[in-house]
Protein backbone atom coordinates (compact mmCIF):
# COMPACT_ATOMS: atom_id res chain seq x y z
CA UNK A 1 0.00 0.00 0.00
CA UNK A 2 1.26 3.43 -1.02
CA UNK A 3 1.15 6.52 1.65
CA UNK A 4 1.73 9.72 1.07
CA UNK A 5 2.40 11.80 4.55
CA UNK A 6 2.37 15.34 4.19
CA UNK A 7 5.67 16.70 2.54
CA UNK A 8 6.28 18.24 5.83
CA UNK A 9 5.41 16.54 8.71
CA UNK A 10 5.02 19.40 11.79
CA UNK A 11 3.48 17.90 15.10
CA UNK A 12 5.21 19.61 17.58
CA UNK A 13 3.86 17.46 20.35
CA UNK A 14 4.72 13.74 18.70
CA UNK A 15 6.86 11.82 20.91
CA UNK A 16 6.56 8.46 18.57
CA UNK A 17 6.39 7.79 14.81
CA UNK A 18 5.24 4.48 13.83
CA UNK A 19 4.88 3.39 10.07
CA UNK A 20 4.74 -0.34 9.29
CA UNK A 21 4.16 -2.39 6.35
CA UNK A 22 3.23 0.28 3.67
CA UNK A 23 4.72 -1.01 0.35
CA UNK A 24 5.94 2.77 -0.89
CA UNK A 25 6.20 5.81 1.54
CA UNK A 26 6.40 8.89 -0.22
CA UNK A 27 9.30 10.87 0.96
CA UNK A 28 8.93 13.51 3.51
CA UNK A 29 10.22 15.42 6.10
CA UNK A 30 9.99 15.30 9.80
CA UNK A 31 9.65 18.21 11.33
CA UNK A 32 8.90 17.13 15.09
CA UNK A 33 11.22 18.15 17.46
CA UNK A 34 9.70 16.29 20.38
CA UNK A 35 10.06 13.50 18.31
CA UNK A 36 11.87 10.42 20.44
CA UNK A 37 11.21 6.83 18.86
CA UNK A 38 10.82 5.95 15.18
CA UNK A 39 9.11 2.71 14.10
CA UNK A 40 9.51 2.38 10.20
CA UNK A 41 9.52 -0.11 7.93
CA UNK A 42 8.52 0.19 4.16
CA UNK A 43 8.38 -3.00 1.67
CA UNK A 44 9.53 -1.36 -0.98
CA UNK A 45 11.28 1.86 -0.61
CA UNK A 46 14.96 2.29 0.06
CA UNK A 47 14.76 5.50 2.15
CA UNK A 48 14.06 6.99 5.61
CA UNK A 49 12.45 10.99 6.25
CA UNK A 50 14.72 13.56 6.08
CA UNK A 51 15.13 15.85 9.31
CA UNK A 52 15.46 13.16 11.86
CA UNK A 53 19.03 14.24 12.86
CA UNK A 54 16.88 17.26 14.06
CA UNK A 55 15.12 15.58 16.51
CA UNK A 56 16.25 13.70 19.82
CA UNK A 57 15.12 10.19 18.98
CA UNK A 58 16.39 7.26 21.49
CA UNK A 59 14.62 4.69 19.46
CA UNK A 60 15.33 3.90 16.11
CA UNK A 61 13.56 0.45 15.03
CA UNK A 62 14.50 0.35 11.24
CA UNK A 63 15.10 -3.17 10.80
CA UNK A 64 13.06 -5.33 8.20
CA UNK A 65 12.04 -8.64 9.03
CA UNK A 66 14.22 -11.85 8.25
CA UNK A 67 11.73 -13.25 5.43
CA UNK A 68 12.26 -10.13 3.20
CA UNK A 69 11.38 -6.78 2.38
CA UNK A 70 13.63 -3.76 1.15
CA UNK A 71 16.03 -2.63 3.84
CA UNK A 72 16.96 1.30 4.13
CA UNK A 73 19.59 2.61 2.34
CA UNK A 74 22.61 1.78 3.81
CA UNK A 75 24.65 4.86 3.29
CA UNK A 76 21.70 7.45 4.78
CA UNK A 77 20.68 4.94 7.06
CA UNK A 78 24.02 5.08 8.97
CA UNK A 79 24.22 9.10 8.21
CA UNK A 80 21.01 9.17 9.78
CA UNK A 81 22.16 7.03 12.75
CA UNK A 82 25.71 8.65 13.02
CA UNK A 83 24.05 11.84 13.16
CA UNK A 84 21.66 10.75 16.33
CA UNK A 85 25.04 9.39 18.14
CA UNK A 86 24.29 11.37 21.07
CA UNK A 87 20.77 10.38 22.46
CA UNK A 88 20.26 7.16 20.74
CA UNK A 89 20.00 4.56 23.49
CA UNK A 90 17.95 1.55 21.42
CA UNK A 91 18.53 0.86 17.69
CA UNK A 92 17.43 -1.88 15.54
CA UNK A 93 19.09 -2.76 12.11
CA UNK A 94 17.92 -6.10 11.52
CA UNK A 95 17.23 -7.51 8.60
CA UNK A 96 19.77 -5.00 6.41
CA UNK A 97 21.90 -7.72 4.95
CA UNK A 98 25.31 -6.34 6.98
CA UNK A 99 28.58 -8.10 6.98
CA UNK A 100 30.55 -5.56 9.06
CA UNK A 101 29.15 -2.23 11.01
CA UNK A 102 30.77 0.95 11.20
CA UNK A 103 33.97 1.56 13.56
CA UNK A 104 31.81 4.51 15.22
CA UNK A 105 29.13 1.81 16.64
CA UNK A 106 31.61 1.57 19.28
CA UNK A 107 31.28 5.02 20.18
CA UNK A 108 27.71 5.72 20.45
CA UNK A 109 27.64 7.57 23.97
CA UNK A 110 24.16 5.98 24.95
CA UNK A 111 23.44 2.94 22.74
CA UNK A 112 22.59 0.21 25.59
CA UNK A 113 19.66 -2.11 23.24
CA UNK A 114 21.10 -3.21 19.90
CA UNK A 115 19.33 -5.60 17.33
CA UNK A 116 21.21 -5.85 14.72
CA UNK A 117 19.66 -9.99 13.88
CA UNK A 118 19.51 -11.11 10.55
CA UNK A 119 23.06 -10.06 9.19
CA UNK A 120 25.67 -11.37 7.48
CA UNK A 121 28.30 -10.72 10.78
CA UNK A 122 30.95 -13.24 11.37
CA UNK A 123 33.26 -11.11 13.57
CA UNK A 124 32.07 -9.36 16.46
CA UNK A 125 31.75 -5.32 15.26
CA UNK A 126 33.34 -2.80 17.43
CA UNK A 127 30.16 -2.20 19.90
CA UNK A 128 29.74 0.29 23.39
CA UNK A 129 31.08 -1.94 26.52
CA UNK A 130 28.06 -0.92 27.87
CA UNK A 131 25.61 -2.59 26.12
CA UNK A 132 22.81 -3.90 28.35
CA UNK A 133 21.14 -5.68 25.57
CA UNK A 134 22.02 -7.82 22.29
CA UNK A 135 20.41 -9.69 19.59
CA UNK A 136 23.11 -11.40 17.27
CA UNK A 137 20.55 -14.27 15.98
CA UNK A 138 20.50 -15.06 12.48
CA UNK A 139 24.18 -13.90 11.61
CA UNK A 140 27.08 -15.91 10.56
CA UNK A 141 29.09 -16.31 13.57
CA UNK A 142 30.72 -20.14 13.49
CA UNK A 143 31.13 -19.07 17.66
CA UNK A 144 30.37 -17.29 20.49
CA UNK A 145 32.97 -13.96 20.23
CA UNK A 146 35.17 -14.64 23.21
CA UNK A 147 34.74 -10.37 23.07
CA UNK A 148 31.66 -10.66 24.55
CA UNK A 149 33.11 -11.77 27.65
CA UNK A 150 33.91 -8.00 28.49
CA UNK A 151 30.41 -6.52 28.28
CA UNK A 152 29.97 -6.53 31.90
CA UNK A 153 26.52 -4.63 31.55
CA UNK A 154 24.72 -7.24 29.50
CA UNK A 155 21.45 -8.62 31.13
CA UNK A 156 20.35 -10.42 27.43
CA UNK A 157 22.32 -11.96 24.75
CA UNK A 158 20.37 -13.61 21.91
CA UNK A 159 22.58 -15.71 19.49
CA UNK A 160 21.55 -18.63 16.84
CA UNK A 161 22.69 -19.10 13.25
CA UNK A 162 21.35 -18.18 10.19
CA UNK A 163 18.14 -19.07 8.82
CA UNK A 164 18.27 -22.18 6.44
CA UNK A 165 21.88 -23.40 8.25
CA UNK A 166 21.23 -24.52 12.02
CA UNK A 167 24.53 -25.70 12.45
CA UNK A 168 26.22 -22.93 11.57
CA UNK A 169 26.75 -21.78 14.84
CA UNK A 170 28.77 -23.75 17.62
CA UNK A 171 29.97 -23.87 21.32
CA UNK A 172 33.90 -24.33 20.56
CA UNK A 173 34.56 -23.10 24.27
CA UNK A 174 33.62 -23.52 27.39
CA UNK A 175 30.67 -20.75 29.00
CA UNK A 176 31.72 -19.99 32.06
CA UNK A 177 33.26 -16.64 32.04
CA UNK A 178 30.29 -15.65 29.55
CA UNK A 179 27.65 -17.08 32.13
CA UNK A 180 29.75 -15.30 35.00
CA UNK A 181 28.77 -11.86 33.56
CA UNK A 182 27.40 -9.96 36.75
CA UNK A 183 24.05 -8.94 35.20
CA UNK A 184 23.06 -11.70 32.71
CA UNK A 185 20.03 -12.83 33.08
CA UNK A 186 19.16 -14.63 29.88
CA UNK A 187 21.72 -16.05 27.41
CA UNK A 188 19.94 -17.90 24.08
CA UNK A 189 20.71 -20.04 21.65
CA UNK A 190 17.62 -20.63 20.41
CA UNK A 191 16.20 -19.74 17.36
CA UNK A 192 12.68 -17.35 16.88
CA UNK A 193 10.21 -19.68 18.63
CA UNK A 194 7.58 -19.75 15.80
CA UNK A 195 4.84 -19.35 18.75
CA UNK A 196 5.94 -16.09 19.31
CA UNK A 197 6.59 -14.89 16.40
CA UNK A 198 4.67 -14.51 12.73
CA UNK A 199 5.92 -17.04 10.79
CA UNK A 200 4.17 -17.70 7.06
CA UNK A 201 6.29 -20.87 6.73
CA UNK A 202 5.00 -21.87 10.09
CA UNK A 203 4.80 -25.90 8.57
CA UNK A 204 8.26 -25.61 7.54
CA UNK A 205 9.78 -23.82 10.16
CA UNK A 206 13.00 -25.25 11.83
CA UNK A 207 12.91 -24.43 14.94
CA UNK A 208 15.69 -26.31 16.51
CA UNK A 209 19.57 -25.69 16.53
CA UNK A 210 22.03 -28.82 15.22
CA UNK A 211 24.24 -29.13 17.90
CA UNK A 212 27.99 -30.79 17.54
CA UNK A 213 28.76 -33.15 20.37
CA UNK A 214 31.49 -30.70 21.48
CA UNK A 215 28.74 -28.19 21.75
CA UNK A 216 26.11 -30.25 23.52
CA UNK A 217 28.81 -30.96 25.99
CA UNK A 218 29.78 -26.83 27.21
CA UNK A 219 26.03 -26.62 26.91
CA UNK A 220 25.38 -29.42 29.62
CA UNK A 221 28.80 -27.90 31.60
CA UNK A 222 26.95 -24.61 31.83
CA UNK A 223 23.68 -25.51 33.00
CA UNK A 224 25.35 -27.15 35.74
CA UNK A 225 27.64 -24.53 36.82
CA UNK A 226 24.46 -21.97 36.49
CA UNK A 227 22.41 -24.83 39.35
CA UNK A 228 25.61 -25.37 41.16
CA UNK A 229 26.32 -21.24 41.25
CA UNK A 230 22.33 -20.47 42.47
CA UNK A 231 22.57 -18.34 39.66
CA UNK A 232 19.65 -16.33 38.32
CA UNK A 233 20.88 -16.77 34.55
CA UNK A 234 18.33 -18.20 32.45
CA UNK A 235 19.74 -20.61 29.67
CA UNK A 236 18.31 -21.63 26.32
CA UNK A 237 19.55 -23.79 23.27
CA UNK B 1 -21.52 14.13 21.68
CA UNK B 2 -22.85 11.46 19.52
CA UNK B 3 -21.66 9.96 16.70
CA UNK B 4 -22.51 6.83 14.83
CA UNK B 5 -20.32 5.00 12.94
CA UNK B 6 -21.00 1.75 11.03
CA UNK B 7 -18.22 -0.75 11.33
CA UNK B 8 -17.67 -3.50 8.48
CA UNK B 9 -14.81 -5.87 9.96
CA UNK B 10 -13.04 -7.90 7.59
CA UNK B 11 -14.32 -11.69 7.30
CA UNK B 12 -13.16 -14.50 8.57
CA UNK B 13 -11.51 -16.95 6.14
CA UNK B 14 -13.14 -19.76 7.24
CA UNK B 15 -16.75 -18.89 7.35
CA UNK B 16 -16.85 -15.75 5.74
CA UNK B 17 -19.06 -14.08 7.32
CA UNK B 18 -19.93 -10.45 8.01
CA UNK B 19 -19.88 -9.18 11.17
CA UNK B 20 -20.80 -5.00 11.55
CA UNK B 21 -21.00 -3.34 14.81
CA UNK B 22 -22.80 -0.32 15.64
CA UNK B 23 -20.80 1.88 17.87
CA UNK B 24 -22.35 5.28 19.87
CA UNK B 25 -19.30 6.75 20.36
CA UNK B 26 -19.26 9.25 23.38
CA UNK B 27 -16.01 11.24 22.92
CA UNK B 28 -15.99 12.07 26.47
CA UNK B 29 -16.71 8.83 27.87
CA UNK B 30 -15.88 6.16 25.38
CA UNK B 31 -18.20 3.73 23.55
CA UNK B 32 -21.34 3.90 25.79
CA UNK B 33 -23.57 1.12 23.39
CA UNK B 34 -22.74 -1.21 20.90
CA UNK B 35 -24.10 -4.30 19.10
CA UNK B 36 -22.81 -6.86 17.05
CA UNK B 37 -24.59 -8.31 14.12
CA UNK B 38 -23.45 -11.49 12.37
CA UNK B 39 -24.99 -11.95 8.98
CA UNK B 40 -24.10 -14.65 6.20
CA UNK B 41 -21.42 -12.72 3.41
CA UNK B 42 -23.03 -11.84 0.23
CA UNK B 43 -19.41 -11.61 -1.42
CA UNK B 44 -16.42 -13.20 -0.95
CA UNK B 45 -14.64 -10.64 -2.97
CA UNK B 46 -15.47 -7.56 -0.43
CA UNK B 47 -12.63 -5.24 0.69
CA UNK B 48 -13.09 -3.25 3.52
CA UNK B 49 -11.04 -0.24 4.99
CA UNK B 50 -11.49 0.09 8.93
CA UNK B 51 -10.04 3.19 11.01
CA UNK B 52 -8.78 2.16 14.44
CA UNK B 53 -7.74 5.49 16.97
CA UNK B 54 -6.56 5.27 20.63
CA UNK B 55 -8.46 7.54 22.77
CA UNK B 56 -7.34 7.07 26.43
CA UNK B 57 -5.39 4.00 26.21
CA UNK B 58 -8.12 2.18 24.64
CA UNK B 59 -8.80 1.38 21.02
CA UNK B 60 -11.84 1.74 19.49
CA UNK B 61 -12.98 1.54 15.91
CA UNK B 62 -14.19 4.70 14.66
CA UNK B 63 -15.08 3.87 11.10
CA UNK B 64 -15.04 1.62 8.06
CA UNK B 65 -16.61 0.95 4.88
CA UNK B 66 -17.27 -1.88 2.58
CA UNK B 67 -16.02 -2.31 -0.95
CA UNK B 68 -17.03 -4.84 -3.45
CA UNK B 69 -14.13 -5.19 -5.96
CA UNK B 70 -16.21 -5.88 -8.76
CA UNK B 71 -18.29 -3.12 -8.37
CA UNK B 72 -16.11 -0.02 -7.86
CA UNK B 73 -12.91 0.78 -9.69
CA UNK B 74 -10.52 2.59 -7.92
CA UNK B 75 -10.98 5.95 -8.16
CA UNK B 76 -14.59 5.56 -6.40
CA UNK B 77 -12.75 3.58 -4.01
CA UNK B 78 -10.74 6.57 -3.36
CA UNK B 79 -13.04 8.92 -2.82
CA UNK B 80 -14.88 6.81 -0.17
CA UNK B 81 -11.94 7.11 1.47
CA UNK B 82 -11.47 10.51 0.75
CA UNK B 83 -14.99 11.06 2.33
CA UNK B 84 -14.11 9.26 5.86
CA UNK B 85 -10.98 12.00 5.88
CA UNK B 86 -12.98 14.86 5.32
CA UNK B 87 -15.47 13.89 7.76
CA UNK B 88 -15.48 16.04 11.04
CA UNK B 89 -14.36 13.83 13.68
CA UNK B 90 -11.07 14.83 12.76
CA UNK B 91 -11.77 18.33 14.53
CA UNK B 92 -13.85 16.88 17.10
CA UNK B 93 -10.86 14.62 18.38
CA UNK B 94 -8.26 17.76 17.49
CA UNK B 95 -8.09 19.34 20.90
CA UNK B 96 -7.49 16.06 23.04
CA UNK B 97 -6.35 13.34 20.80
CA UNK B 98 -2.82 12.17 21.93
CA UNK B 99 -2.58 8.83 20.22
CA UNK B 100 -4.12 8.05 16.86
CA UNK B 101 -3.61 4.92 15.38
CA UNK B 102 -5.10 4.31 11.45
CA UNK B 103 -4.67 0.84 10.07
CA UNK B 104 -5.22 1.00 6.67
CA UNK B 105 -7.12 -2.19 4.87
CA UNK B 106 -7.41 -2.40 0.90
CA UNK B 107 -5.72 -1.31 -2.00
CA UNK B 108 -6.28 2.40 -2.12
CA UNK B 109 -3.98 4.77 -2.75
CA UNK B 110 -3.42 6.70 0.80
CA UNK B 111 -2.98 10.22 -1.28
CA UNK B 112 -1.06 13.73 0.42
CA UNK B 113 -4.55 15.21 0.89
CA UNK B 114 -6.13 12.22 2.54
CA UNK B 115 -3.41 12.86 5.55
CA UNK B 116 -3.09 16.56 5.81
CA UNK B 117 -5.81 16.24 8.45
CA UNK B 118 -3.33 15.05 10.77
CA UNK B 119 -1.38 18.55 10.57
CA UNK B 120 -4.62 20.08 12.64
CA UNK B 121 -3.48 17.07 15.73
CA UNK B 122 -1.70 19.34 17.38
CA UNK B 123 -1.63 17.09 21.24
CA UNK B 124 -0.40 14.12 19.08
CA UNK B 125 2.07 12.41 20.83
CA UNK B 126 1.34 9.42 19.41
CA UNK B 127 1.36 8.05 15.72
CA UNK B 128 1.18 4.91 13.97
CA UNK B 129 0.56 4.26 10.26
CA UNK B 130 -0.03 0.57 9.60
CA UNK B 131 -0.63 -0.92 6.07
CA UNK B 132 0.13 -4.31 4.94
CA UNK B 133 -2.85 -6.22 4.52
CA UNK B 134 -2.97 -5.74 0.97
CA UNK B 135 0.10 -6.86 0.37
CA UNK B 136 0.07 -10.09 2.98
CA UNK B 137 -3.38 -10.84 1.25
CA UNK B 138 -1.94 -10.61 -2.49
CA UNK B 139 1.40 -12.79 -1.67
CA UNK B 140 -0.07 -15.35 0.47
CA UNK B 141 -3.73 -15.12 -1.16
CA UNK B 142 -5.71 -15.11 1.69
CA UNK B 143 -7.51 -12.74 4.32
CA UNK B 144 -6.97 -15.41 6.94
CA UNK B 145 -3.48 -14.37 6.99
CA UNK B 146 -2.94 -12.20 10.48
CA UNK B 147 -1.27 -8.92 10.72
CA UNK B 148 2.52 -9.30 11.66
CA UNK B 149 3.24 -6.75 14.25
CA UNK B 150 6.18 -5.60 16.65
CA UNK B 151 5.28 -5.74 20.23
CA UNK B 152 7.14 -5.73 22.96
CA UNK B 153 8.70 -8.96 24.51
CA UNK B 154 9.99 -9.32 28.66
CA UNK B 155 13.77 -9.74 26.41
CA UNK B 156 13.74 -6.06 25.58
CA UNK B 157 13.66 -7.03 22.07
CA UNK B 158 10.35 -6.90 20.10
CA UNK B 159 8.84 -9.91 18.59
CA UNK B 160 6.76 -10.23 15.67
CA UNK B 161 3.23 -11.20 16.50
CA UNK B 162 -0.04 -12.18 15.18
CA UNK B 163 -2.50 -9.22 15.22
CA UNK B 164 -5.54 -10.71 17.11
CA UNK B 165 -7.65 -8.35 16.02
CA UNK B 166 -7.19 -9.54 11.98
CA UNK B 167 -7.93 -13.39 13.54
CA UNK B 168 -10.40 -13.23 15.78
CA UNK B 169 -12.83 -9.54 15.05
CA UNK B 170 -15.74 -10.56 16.54
CA UNK B 171 -14.79 -11.16 19.37
CA UNK B 172 -12.01 -8.70 20.01
CA UNK B 173 -12.99 -6.06 18.31
CA UNK B 174 -14.59 -3.73 20.86
CA UNK B 175 -12.11 -4.78 23.76
CA UNK B 176 -9.45 -2.44 24.61
CA UNK B 177 -6.08 -4.52 24.03
CA UNK B 178 -4.07 -5.04 27.00
CA UNK B 179 -1.05 -2.47 27.60
CA UNK B 180 1.61 -5.38 26.71
CA UNK B 181 -0.40 -5.96 23.13
CA UNK B 182 -0.92 -2.25 22.41
CA UNK B 183 2.80 -1.28 23.52
CA UNK B 184 5.07 -1.31 20.60
CA UNK B 185 8.52 -1.33 20.87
Amino acid sequence: MYIHLPAQLSLPALRRLSLYEFANIAPFHVDCRALQELHYWDYMSDHLPTGLTECSITVLDIGVPYWGAQAPSRADSFATIEGLRASLEVLDISGWGLEALPQWFGSLPRLHTLRAADNKLSLLPSLPATLVALDLRGNHFTEVPMQLETFTHLTSLMMCSAYGNHSMLQIRHGLRPLIGLPNLRLLSFEPRAPDNEVLYVEDDFEAYEVWSAKSLYYLGQAEHQIIASNSKLQLKF
Amino acid sequence: MHHFFRVVLPQLAAAFEEHSIKLEIDLQKGVKRCSLDATPSECSKRKCVIFWYNLHNTWWVVGGQLFFSEEIDDEEHNEMVDNHFKSDYWELLAPTLTSLTLEFQGSAKISQERLQPLLFLHNLQSLELTGGNHFIAYTYGSWSVARRRKCASSTGFPLWRRDWRNVHPSARAIEPASPQETKSL
